[in-house]
């Protein structure tokens, strides 16, 4: 275990330097606000990073498959959600499928 | 003022953003209990849910904190799975506006507020969407890692499946913009890529490798014009 200290600086260097990239990247942005195609696509770029982050994190535990438990239950959920369904009620839904899955000893 | 709270609540926009905000809370659980395993303080957790407020990257720094591994490497480490936010602060530069509510809305930027906000189609509706999200999450998130902390290990996050809501909100809020034809391809291939990434790129950096996928479209618009 590091010194306590230690580890409280740099979680404020981690703070400060996440601020720092939401910063850069709005301000970046605002420097193209003249050419609506280029803005269309960084639009468009978050989208694809936002699908990863959610595929990423529904098949795999950062590494490794994650198993077939959690991405049905989050493959439910999309479908609830595409029929309009509240959102509370779909992640309770993600939350209870996967659970249910794994207690019937679905991995 | 009870009105107020009233009309608010009744707001749909209002409610979906609560909703994440409690998603996030049954998230952070596992990152206090995670915090107090690994032997650091139960306030460290929640403070740094307030100061980073970034989820993935706060539980990698104090996973690798607590493991041994200096906390200046973990802080690069934590760093790089902030990258994403680069292209999502390009996306949302719009909503941000000005002064201090500026500063608030940059902290607040995250998986959750940006495709909350890039849900709405009307701009004013977008702002108010991305920022009511962002300050949800901003509450939840360290009162889920408070609560976790102070739980210890009571909760088995498997057990209870609470691994599966935080890909569930990203999924349901990206569903309309998935209407839209045009991005169904590069978001397949954006999947397709950043799933095989995951086995061997660092931590965080997968779902960036998502931008591969870009060049899709513009090769869609291209062959339209």
């Amino acid at each position: 275990m590091p010194e306590l200290c230690t580890v409280l600086l740099a979680g404020l260097g981690l703070a400060l330097g996440t601020f720092a990239i939401r910063a850069s990247g709005g301000a970046a942005g605002g420097l193209l606000e003249s050419r609506p195609r280029v803005q269309q696509l960084m639009e468009d770029g978050a989208v694809l990073v936002l699908a990863s982050v959610m595929a990423t994190t529904a098949l795999t535990d950062g590494v490794a498959f994650a198993g077939y438990a959690r991405p049905a239950g989050v493959a439910l959920a999309g479908v609830l959600a595409w029929r309009g369904v509240p959102l509370p009620v779909v992640l309770m839904v993600a939350a209870a499928g996967t659970a249910g899955l794994r207690a019937l000893g679905a991995a | 003022m009870i009105e107020v709270v009233e009309s608010a609540f009744r707001d749909p926009l209002v409610r979906g953003a609560l909703s994440m905000g409690l998603a996030v809370a049954l998230i952070g659980i596992a990152y206090g209990a995670l915090t107090v395993d690994g032997g650091l303080p139960v306030w460290l957790a929640p403070l740094l849910g307030v100061l980073v407020l970034a989820g993935a990257s706060e539980m990698l720094f104090v996973g690798l904190a607590a493991g041994g591994t200096s906390p200046w490497l973990a802080m690069v480490a934590a760093l790089l799975v902030n990258t994403r936010h680069l292209p999502y602060g390009m996306a949302v530069r719009r909503l941000l506006g000005t002064g201090f509510w500026r500063v608030v809305r940059t902290h607040v930027m995250n998986d959750e507020s940006v495709a909350y906000g890039l849900a709405q189609r009307d701009p004013e509706r977008a702002r108010r969407a991305y920022t009511i999200a962002g300050l949800s999450v901003l509450v939840g998130w360290p009162v889920g890692a408070l609560a976790g902390g102070l739980l210890g290990q009571v909760i088995d996050q498997s057990a209870w499946g609470l691994d599966a809501v935080f890909p569930a909100v990203i999924l349901a809020l990206l569903l309309p913009a998935l209407r839209e034809s045009r991005l169904r391809v590069p978001v397949l291939a954006a999947v397709v890529v950043s799933v095989a990434a995951a086995a061997w790129a660092p931590t965080g950096l997968a779902p960036v490798l998502g931008l591969v996928a870009l060049p899709l479209l513009l090769l869609r618009r291209w062959r339209d014009a």
